[in-house]
């Protein structure tokens, strides 16, 4: 299996704390992980990281993505070269048109990718046909970036972003949180669509909910920092069972 | 010469119309001579602290006689929308230009014409107005009404809708001398009429190192509504110093929205009297300064009668080592209960070097309001930017897309469609990554 992204020892701070302590993590082509920890453990930072959030410092290890070092890349150039993560909480970004916005966004990797930018008549078939995944009306284009959505917009306005993007990485920053069952399973069915051999996928995920919409290759446990555990689809079942306490005290007890 | 000596001359020889008609002279006279009394404003004066005019002093102005111009209506076409469907009045240096101007015809019990016809054919009708409205509060004012010679005059009688927009254009040209112009611009919308009006300043052949002057009187009768709105757009090597008065009788609407983009400075005051009950005046405004230009908006509502409304946005985008003022003064007089007035002033600033004076001003002399203001100064939001370059954005493009939403959320309020999608244009014109934006939006 050929490599995606390469993870190794990377450690991170954030406001001159550490947060993650060590993480080593490699995902192939095709493959979908779960990251799942408690409140605290790194998980978010992991995913900001990824994205080149600013102030996130990574103070050692290497980031390897389509082999290239990931972290000397801004995150728009990340964004080009297909990595795409769903906030945890997207803003809102008062008079930023959904729709010119989002055509910006795909020129501008059409461009990095030597492709002729999209016309306004194929955009807009493009979208339509996108926003079906997600069951958004058309309403929402001509309106801000997720101004005024509720909770459960702004995450399917994430998918549908995604969907028109076509990744090849995608990072979910628990993008479960706060959705109600519908909402989880349209958000899902737009995750799995995009499904394929040439695209990978890290959810970030509290609980174990998500995946029975959206199944893993592998699940991995964070926590201080690290990863602790790693397993298939079947740890987080027991995770769901047992609580993160189980695998915690096994940490101390180590 | 003295400062004075030089406009005393040029008044006396100035080919101003309706030198004959006795209270019009008399009141030229009388505002020359406050003028002399004042001078110009000084950064003493509490109202202009933040605003130094001594490049607008220091320059001995010149009277632009009634010349020939040899503009084509073409020639205008940025500054002009919808010829077929508005009635346009063009002034270049201060005179109406009937060439370049389309009047349509008008409904019945309309008047819309130039100020310097409406004085030779029928000076009365202007008598009643003229400087009722806008007092001379400063020398400018003064300078204005002792030099008042053309601008445009439009009357709206009782329950007339004059369905398509006035636009009143005044372009300045390139002059060998400096020169001023002293428009004096005259609404009167009788009882239920309604108009829309578009005032443009602008410029054509390079740079003009001009002085705009103006003031335009507005009364606005019982449930009358005007829609009023400036687009400054002025030469960068320009000054324009300009005042807009307004009364609003029972239930009548005052909406207006300014914009400014040009001018090297600019002081533009906005006074607008709620004189009985249920009027209601709206004013959106946004300034736009870049370079080292300095734009200075003085706004005051004074609810003078119960049950008046008032709302206020205005908006600032200041670059480079721009330079803007707002202030914002709400007076709710005693007895002018049931009041509902909100004010709003943000201002982004994109670099260092930009600076924005801001002070929303509430005296209340009753209790039963209900009154908010707010003024903001702020960069543009870190996370914002980093959301949209995490979709691919380079952050150049998330920044001019963030201040275009921005400036638009003034933009967006301007009811008429083509002078909204105008000043879209323009705004993207001058920006940063505008030309960018401009294939998306």
């Amino acid at each position: 299996m050929e490599k995606l992204l390469e993870i190794k020892n990377l450690h991170a701070e954030v406001g001159g704390k550490e947060i993650l302590k060590g993480i080593d993590l490699t995902v192939n082509y095709g493959e979908i992980h779960a990251i799942m920890g408690p409140n605290g453990s790194g998980k978010s930072t992991l995913s900001n990281v990824l994205a080149g959030r600013e102030g996130y410092e990574v103070t050692e290890g290497e980031v390897i993505y389509k082999g290239k070092n990931l972290l000397e890349l801004e995150p728009e150039e990340r964004a080009r070269e297909g990595i795409f993560m769903a906030f945890q909480y997207p803003v809102e970004i008062p008079g930023v048109n959904n729709s010119y916005f989002l055509k910006a966004a795909l020129n501008a990797k059409l461009k990095h990718e030597g492709k002729p930018e999209i016309d306004a008549m194929d955009f807009l078939t493009l979208v339509r046909d996108r926003m079906k995944i997600v069951e958004m009306d058309d309403k929402f284009m001509s309106r801000g970036v997720n101004e005024g959505f509720s909770g459960g917009e702004k995450k399917r306005n994430e998918i549908l972003q995604m969907a028109v993007l076509e990744p090849t990485l995608a990072i979910l920053d628990e993008t479960d949180s706060g959705l109600d069952i519908d909402a989880l399973r349209i958000v899902a069915e737009g995750v799995n669509k995009l499904r394929s051999p040439e695209r990978s996928v890290i959810m970030v995920t509290h609980y174990q909910r998500l995946l029975d919409y959206i199944v893993p290759d592998f699940v991995h446990v964070l926590s201080d920092g690290r990863i602790i555990k790693s397993g298939d689809k079947s740890l987080a079942l027991e995770l769901e069972e047992k609580g993160y306490g189980w695998l915690l005290g096994e940490d101390e007890a180590a | 010469m003295s400062t004075m000596e030089h406009y005393r001359q040029i008044f006396a020889d100035a080919d101003m119309v309706g030198k004959d008609i006795d209270w019009l002279a008399a009141g030229r006279e009388k505002a020359l001579a406050e003028f002399e009394q004042s001078g110009f404003p000084t950064s003493r004066n509490e109202d202009w602290k933040y605003t130094r005019v001594n490049p607008i002093e220091k320059k001995a102005w010149n009277w632009s006689g009634k010349t020939c111009v040899g503009l084509d209506p073409e020639d205008l076409n940025d500054y002009v929308f919808e010829r077929k469907n508005s009635h346009v009045l063009v002034f270049v240096n201060g005179w109406f230009q009937p060439q370049l101007s389309t009047k349509h015809e008008l409904p019945q019990g309309v008047t819309l014409s130039s100020m310097a016809a409406q004085i030779a054919d029928g000076a009365d009708e202007l008598k009643p107005y003229l400087g009722k409205i806008a007092q001379n509060n400063n020398g400018f004012m003064a300078l204005n009404t002792a030099f008042s010679n053309d601008g445009a005059y439009l009357h709206v009688a009782q329950n007339v809708t004059l369905d398509k927009p006035v636009q009143l254009v005044f372009i300045a040209t390139r002059q060998s001398d400096p020169v001023f112009t002293n428009t004096r611009n005259l609404i009167v919308l009788e009882r239920g009429a309604q108009a829309q009006v578009v005032e443009t300043y602008g410029f054509i052949s390079g740079e003009p190192e001009n002085f705009t002057n103006a003031i335009t009187e507005a009364v606005v009768a019982e449930g009358a509504r005007l829609y009023h709105n400036i687009a400054q757009r002025e030469s960068e090597q320009g000054y324009h110093v300009s005042t807009v008065a307004a009364t609003v009788a029972k239930d009548g609407h005052f909406e207006q929205n300014a914009i400014a983009i040009g001018a090297r400075l600019m002081r533009t005051d906005i006074n607008v009297a709620l004189t009985e009950p249920g009027a209601h005046a709206t004013l959106n405004g946004l300034y736009l300064p870049h370079k080292r230009q300095h734009m200075d908006y003085h706004t005051f509502i004074d609810h003078a009668a119960p049950r008046c409304t008032s709302e206020e946005v205005y908006r600032g985008v200041l670059d480079d080592a721009g330079r803007g003022v707002f202030n914002g003064k709400v007076l709710v007089r005693e007895g002018a209960v049931q009041t509902n007035a909100d004010q709003s002033n943000k201002n982004l600033l994109l670099s260092k070097q930009a600076e924005v004076d801001t002070k929303p001003q509430l005296e209340i002399f009753n209790d039963d309001v209900k009154c908010s203001h707010g003024a903001t100064i702020g960069q543009l939001n870190d996370l914002h930017i980093f959301y949209l370059r995490s979709r691919g954005l380079d952050e150049g493009q998330a920044r001019s897309m963030l201040t275009y939403a921005f400036a638009n959320e003034v933009v967006n309020r301007i009811s008429l469609e083509p002078l909204r999608d105008r000043m879209s244009m323009a705004i993207l014109d001058r920006m940063p990554g505008g030309e960018e934006l401009k294939k998306l939006v």
